[in-house]
């Protein structure tokens, strides 16, 4: 495999050693410029006696980058898995912490929590915690909310105060402050500060997880940095195996993540970080910090190697992405706001380059503004649904603000009968199809005599779409199951179900159906893990199937562990309640192999999840400053309605306060602060969903949300038609 | 001058040293006076059946543990003598690991919060390494809890400090409840043994007037403790043969020293040296050698000095762990197919999890191929008649607060204990469970639904436990009269011989446990039982022991593999990319390192020191199993762990460069 560098790539590719930044823009070809540097450099023996180690963020990113080096190093004669690593950032972390982690105090047998079952025990806690503080907790509500309103208040703040638990303790590992620390920090603040509660949670939460000898994702990096910082033996036999790092989507990195690559760089080793500051758009709710990757750009030690030349999107793209980069800097009312894109521009590639910006027949940008949310959403289904019709050998993006958005225009799609796949957001029904089924079974097989129990199970096992529709479901719906499954008057199985439904004793699907549950019920009494791979056994599962059977059969094991008196009832009722952990599995099973949109399907998805992807067509729906706040008196979700205008954002003023105890400068007006980072935040968001499209754009917002809510379009999108308005009449003139 | 017959794995050491023993007997000695010490319980069987000779005494073959015990039990008295504590009792009850487990617990509890600002374990997990890592490995190795405390506590970061000093005085506690109770751990019988008994005046004269011969077979798995009395023991005898691995020591995290063995005993012996090995081929043995060099090589770049081609005969790749085991089976299947004896063909894994269990088994049956499993590891409270034997307990003893979330024990109970069909269990069993108590069949409405024939059943059922509330039973009490006057009648021949021993197991196990609270003086031991059993630290035995001459293939291991001897034509290595094969002894409390008799107190132990101990564990492992393969490998890996993470490295880095055609050369 051979390919034509065009300079920029060239320069960067030129490297060998020392520190390296390549910010690079959107569609620059980034992962195709590390993996032939990758190449390169093995080829040459420069990693040599070590490996490079390629960090990147998603399973999908580590299939893409293997394939892409193998390709390269089979095209040099190498062989295609040799003198490289390529890990997720958790994986990577993991693998450090394996090496030593009795050093830690963690037994070797350690389980990360999952984000449901982190959730329910912050939940737990929270609740608890609120019990026996309700006073004061309630004291930073408004104090004029009375009656049903006061409720929802109630209601809502004890949601964010889990959120906002949630995201303390993690700033507070983050900054590697252990639970005593953090108590100890904030035992002198006001009985109101946020920041102090949540040091009392974080001890009940650590001592939870202690208990189950259990880690969340950021005790994990945490423990990574404490067992570089602390063993020098251990970082230098690290060292000593990666003596190259390579760090993917720099932007979205975290402090504690950087410190782990820059230990096991060295300050004299060679680190290689890319990334797009433009692109940060993971910060408000992870640890990501944006300025990280911009200030390692700028240290004077690193030599920052751009790529600023792009072939995916068209020079029209490219002039509207970089028209709302010159306008923030610029122009942006917000003057704090002026710094959220960075002075970068696309450029499009050379002329002959081979393969060139796409250059589509005319001007195909547009941009719409519909009287309401539903016409909104109704037209750009409907475009979207057009598109694929006119151009089924193109792809096709719809890029939302939020996934319940993205679900409300799913539907309409599905019911244009067109096919239609939902990234980031739940997992895909049909990626999720093995676990419920087994579920279903397992419920049945809990609970036998509850006949609902039953045609559940054999909806699933059938795969009929609306088991209540099927022939048998009058009957089955009051049977005895007893008596369909166990006769005692000496008739077959099944006959009492026959007699009544003539018509479904030629039912093969049916027949199969029911023997398989009657064969499984005696086998129930096993333990609940074993049960669930004796059923992939007789369901002949393989692949993926059997891989996410096996996954669910841990889980099992580990509920069983922690509960040992757990019946099949207990471990079905919880094993439900993981149902999102295992979407989440079963995705990164089935992106393994790496995702690359197809033609022929509408793509809807988030912006945040749109990341990385690109599409010929693409639709950046709901551009309202209620979606995409501009202005300091837009409204922010991290600022809520039922606290007063001192408190209103609980997090920000708690981070300000983390800072001051710290000694580091709390800086001014945190709430302020915090509200124009994330107005910066989603102007990059907005340039990320721009870029994703290669050939066709279109723009759209409502002026009417769903609860009749008169809005206002956001002010970059008004920015954005003013160009786009002004070349449409240009080309027609 | 000792004699020792060393060779590798296979080389026949065992063979040799029984030869020796008969060769004593035949030329006039008693085999009482012929003392035979071996590794453990399967090892000194083999010794027990005495074969080979027409007529003979008592064989005097055992495991070091069960020599102490044995010992400590004949001389009572003199211990009694130099331990008052211990007046009170006329013989010693040995208390069981599980037993032990739970006692620590109970004090690890007391002192949880200290412990979870630390580290991060279970409660269950940290009583376990107290109880059995730490208080055993110290004693194998002569140390007393405060020595062990001080030892481990220089060695780690200061904040675990702290808690060594707590885990001392846990264990202090614990063995002066112990004492009182005149209950012995393995920790406090060796104490006893090396401390008390050896040392007194007349024991080491009485040993030389019983035994005048010694015979110690797998000296390279013996512990500090051990070795001290062979010393001892060795200077009284006419004669000495120890028989020595040289590539052994596999049980080096239960203190075993091979090391030291080798210092104190073959180091200045008549070494009769038994070449190669009868269980694997010259190139396999080589195999072994070159791959545990490359586990240990600093520049695996260098290319090696020889390929071993013929060694593996295939090497199986996946993406997924499902795929890998289902292309296992297959592999294996097309064995059997060739002619292969089931029997001569081994998986073996780090770790055996279920999927891979469960799905093997499953797809061995459908091709007509037995499996066993020798690292069966099973709760009791999962075997479905002992969760039987709880729930009636909870139902006659309210207040023992047996936990009951659903109705699901309650129709498993119904369905085997009247033998019901799985859906009328369930009917029946929910309503149990709502009403805590067995309800009146005909007022709940159930009777026709039951049936007739198993309302009978039902009747007896409800009425036998409505009379056994009338007492407070202790558990093992109640247990035998379930078995007796419950299922005995209801259930009969239908109660296979697996459940049984079950059940059996249940019954001894709380005696057992009945015995021991009994010297602490407790009587809440009745539910005391049954939460032990329900935190699920009582392991269930399988029926049926593992036997080699089965023809079924095996599942194990390594070191179950290894620790039972085993040897086959095929052996099947699985998740060869896993880093289950560098196992690490060294757990977040315990490590028999810093614990054995040759580390200097006050050292640290560092990484690199970690390292080398996880080479050294694979490369020992790795060559034991290659000296036990009479033909060739298979070799497996899989792409994605069982988690979903990406899984590279393991024992593949280092296979590959022997195995691989035109790998890439220095």
């Amino acid at each position: 495999m051979s390919i034509i560098l065009r300079p920029d790539q060239q320069r960067v590719v030129e490297y060998r050693k020392g520190y390296m930044a390549v910010p690079a823009v959107p569609g620059a070809g980034k992962t195709t410029v590390l993996a032939y540097l990758a190449a390169d450099l093995i080829a040459e023996g420069a990693p040599d006696p070590g490996r490079i180690l390629i960090v990147t963020y998603t399973n999908s990113a580590v299939a893409n980058f293997r394939s892409r080096i193998g390709d390269f190093l089979d095209a040099r004669g190498y062989p295609r898995h040799q003198g490289y690593e390529v890990r997720t950032i958790h994986s990577l972390a993991m693998n450090i912490v394996r090496e030593r982690p009795d050093a830690l105090g963690w037994a070797d047998t350690f389980t990360i929590l999952d984000e449901a079952r982190l959730n329910a025990i912050l939940e737990r806690l929270t609740l608890r915690w609120i019990g026996r503080n309700r006073a004061v907790w309630e004291s930073l509500i408004k104090p004029g909310l009375k009656g049903p309103i006061r409720t929802r208040a109630e209601e809502q703040w004890e949601g964010r105060t889990k959120d906002l638990f949630r995201t303390l303790i993690q700033s507070f590992k983050s900054r590697r402050i252990s639970p005593e620390t953090a108590l100890g920090l904030t035992r002198h603040l006001a009985e109101e500060s946020a920041l102090r509660w949540a040091a009392d949670i974080y001890v009940e939460y650590q001592r939870e997880l202690a208990l189950e000898g259990a880690v969340d994702f950021g005790d994990l990096m945490l423990g990574a940095a404490q067992l570089l910082a602390m063993d020098n033996d251990l970082l230098g036999r690290l060292q000593e195996r990666w003596t190259y790092i390579f760090e993917d989507e720099a932007q979205d990195s975290y402090r504690l993540q950087e410190q782990v690559l820059k230990l096991l760089a060295g300050p004299d080793g060679n680190l290689v970080r890319v990334g797009d500051a433009n692109q940060a758009i993971m910060g408000t709710f992870t640890s990501a910090e944006p300025d990280l990757f911009r200030r390692f750009c700028r240290e004077a030690s690193v030599d920052t190697r751009p790529l600023t030349m792009a072939g995916r999107s068209s020079p029209d793209i490219i002039e509207l992405a970089n028209g709302l980069v010159s306008w923030t800097r610029e122009h942006h009312p917000e003057a704090r706001c002026r710094t959220a894109l960075e002075d970068q521009s696309i450029e499009p590639v050379p002329p002959d380059a081979p393969f060139g910006n796409p250059q589509p027949a005319g001007y195909t940008i547009f941009a719409k503004t519909f009287e309401t949310y539903d016409k909104e959403l109704n037209e750009v289904a409907r475009m979207a649904a057009r598109s694929i019709s006119r151009n089924p050998e193109k792809t096709v993006g719809v890029l939302m603000p939020t996934n319940a958005m993205a679900g409300t225009i799913v539907e309409l799609l599905e019911q244009q009968g067109v096919k239609v796949r939902q990234l980031g957001g739940p997992t895909a029904p049909e990626r999720q199809q093995t676990t419920l089924d087994m579920l279903s079974v397992m419920d049945f097989l809990a609970v036998p005599h509850e006949p609902a129990r039953l045609l559940k199970a054999l909806g699933n096992l059938m795969h009929l779409p609306t088991v209540a529709d099927a022939p048998f479901a009058a009957f089955l719906a009051q049977c005895r199951p007893e008596e369909l499954f166990f006769p005692l008057d000496g008739s077959k199985p099944f006959e009492t179900l026959f007699g009544a439904c003539p018509e479904c004793r030629g039912d093969i699907a049916l027949h199969d159906a029911l023997e398989k549950l009657r064969t499984w019920l005696p086998q129930a009494i096993i333990p609940a893990d074993e049960l669930v791979i004796l059923l992939a056994g007789d369901m002949e599962l393989k692949g993926e199937e059997l891989t996410i059977v096996h996954h669910l059969s841990l889980r099992a094991r580990r509920l069983l562990q922690e509960n040992p008196a757990f019946g099949l009832p207990d471990a079905t009722a919880s094993l439900a309640g993981e149902l999102q952990a295992m979407g989440r599995f079963s995705d990164s099973v089935y992106d393994r192999k790496g995702f690359k949109p197809l033609p022929g399907v509408v793509y809807v998805a988030t912006c945040h999840s749109a990341k990385g992807l690109e599409w010929d067509t693409v639709y950046v729906t709901a551009l309202t400053r209620a979606e995409y706040p501009s202005m300091a008196g837009d409204k922010v979700r991290s600022e809520h309605w039922f606290l007063p205008d001192d408190v209103v954002n609980p997090e920000a003023l708690a981070q300000a306060e983390l800072a001051e105890v710290l000694g580091e400068d709390p800086g001014t007006d945190p709430v302020s602060r915090a509200k124009f980072e994330l107005i910066s935040e989603r102007l990059r968001l907005l340039y990320v969903a721009v870029t994703r499209a290669k050939e066709n754009l279109v723009l759209s917002c409502h002026l009417e949300d769903r609860w009749r809510k008169p809005g206002h379009p956001t002010l970059a999108y008004t920015q954005m038609k003013g160009i786009i308005d002004h070349r449409q009449r240009a080309g027609r003139a | 001058m000792p004699t020792v017959i060393s060779g590798a794995t296979g080389a026949g050491k065992t063979t040799a040293l029984m030869q020796r023993y008969y060769q004593l007997v035949r030329g006039g000695a008693r085999t009482d006076q012929v003392l035979v010490l071996t590794a453990g319980a399967a090892q000194t069987s083999l010794w027990r059946r005495g074969q080979k000779l027409e007529a003979h005494g008592p064989i005097e073959a055992h495991s070091f543990f069960g020599f102490v015990q044995r010992e400590l039990n004949l001389f009572w008295a003199p211990v009694q003598e130099a331990v008052p504590a211990l007046s009170t009792w006329v013989k010693p009850e040995f208390l069981n690991v599980e037993i032990a487990h739970h006692l620590m617990r109970g004090l690890v509890e007391s002192s949880e919060q200290e412990f979870h600002n630390v580290i991060k374990a279970s409660p269950q997990r940290v009583a376990i390494q107290i109880a059995s890592n730490l208080s055993t490995v110290s004693a194998a190795a002569g140390l007393t809890p405060a020595e062990m405390a001080r030892r481990l506590a220089l060695a780690d970061r200061q904040e675990k400090g702290r808690l060594y000093d707590l885990i001392h005085g846990m264990l202090e506690v614990y063995r002066e409840q112990c004492l009182l109770a005149g209950i012995l751990d393995y920790g406090l019988s060796l104490h006893l043994f090396t401390r008390v008994l050896l040392e007194h005046p007349h024991y080491l004269a009485h040993l030389r007037g019983r035994y005048q011969y010694l015979l110690v077979d797998d000296l390279d798995e013996t512990v500090a403790a051990e070795q001290d009395f062979l010393a001892a023991l060795a200077m009284q005898m006419d004669q000495v043969i120890y028989a020595f691995g040289t590539d052994g020591g596999h049980a080096g995290f239960m203190g075993a020293d091979k090391a030291s063995a080798y210092q104190r005993f073959v180091v200045g012996a008549d070494v009769q040296e038994l070449p190669g090995s009868y269980t694997c081929t010259p190139e396999a043995f080589a195999f072994g050698e070159a791959l545990a060099g490359r586990i240990g090589s600093a520049d695996r770049r260098q290319a090696p000095r020889q390929k071993f081609r013929d060694i593996v005969e295939e090497q199986i790749s996946a993406d997924l762990r499902g795929e890998m085991i289902t292309q296992v089976v297959e592999k294996v299947a097309a064995l059997v197919d060739r002619g292969v004896p089931a029997g001569e063909i081994a998986v073996i894994t780090p770790h055996v999890d279920k999927a891979l269990e469960v799905t093997a088994r499953q797809l061995l049956t459908a091709h007509h191929i037995k499996m066993q499993n020798v690292s069966l590891s099973r709760r009791l409270v999962d075997e479905p008649y002992a969760r039987a034997i709880i729930t009636l307990a909870g139902l006659v003893h309210p207040h023992w607060k047996i936990p009951r979330d659903s109705a699901g024990s309650f129709s498993n109970a119904m369905q085997l204990l009247l033998k019901l069909d799985p859906v009328r269990a369930s009917l029946l069993g929910d309503a149990v469970w709502r009403l805590g108590d067995l309800p009146d069949l005909d007022e709940a409405g159930l009777r026709r639904r039951i049936g007739f024939e198993r309302s009978e059943a039902y009747e007896y059922l409800r009425n036998w436990l409505h009379d056994a509330r009338r007492k407070e039973w202790g558990t093992d009490e109640f247990a035998q009269a379930v078995v007796a006057e419950v299922m005995a009648p209801l259930v009969g021949a239908d109660l296979k011989p697996a459940q049984l021993h079950a059940c059996q197991q249940l019954l001894i196990s709380a005696h057992r446990f009945r015995q021991a609270m009994e010297r602490f003086g407790d009587d809440a031991y009745g539910h005391e039982y049954i939460k032990m059993l329900t935190e699920g630290t009582v392991a269930a035995e399988p029926l049926e022991a593992y036997d080699p001459a089965k023809d079924a293939v095996t599942l194990a291991t390594p070191f179950a593999y290894l620790s039972g001897r085993l040897t086959s034509q095929y052996q099947i290595w699985v998740d060869i990319t896993s880093d289950g094969w560098y196992p690490s002894d060294v757990k977040e409390l315990a490590n028999p390192h810093v614990l054995s008799r040759r580390w200097e107190e006050g050292n640290r132990w560092t990484d690199s020191l970690n390292k080398k101990s996880r080479q050294a564990n694979a490369a020992r492992t790795v060559k034991a199993l290659v000296r036990r393969c009479r033909g060739r490998l298979i070799l497996a890996e899989c792409g994605m762990n069982a988690w979903g993470m990406e899984q590279e490295g393991g024992l593949a880095e280092a296979l590959g460069d022997l195995i691989r055609e035109g790998a890439k050369q220095a």
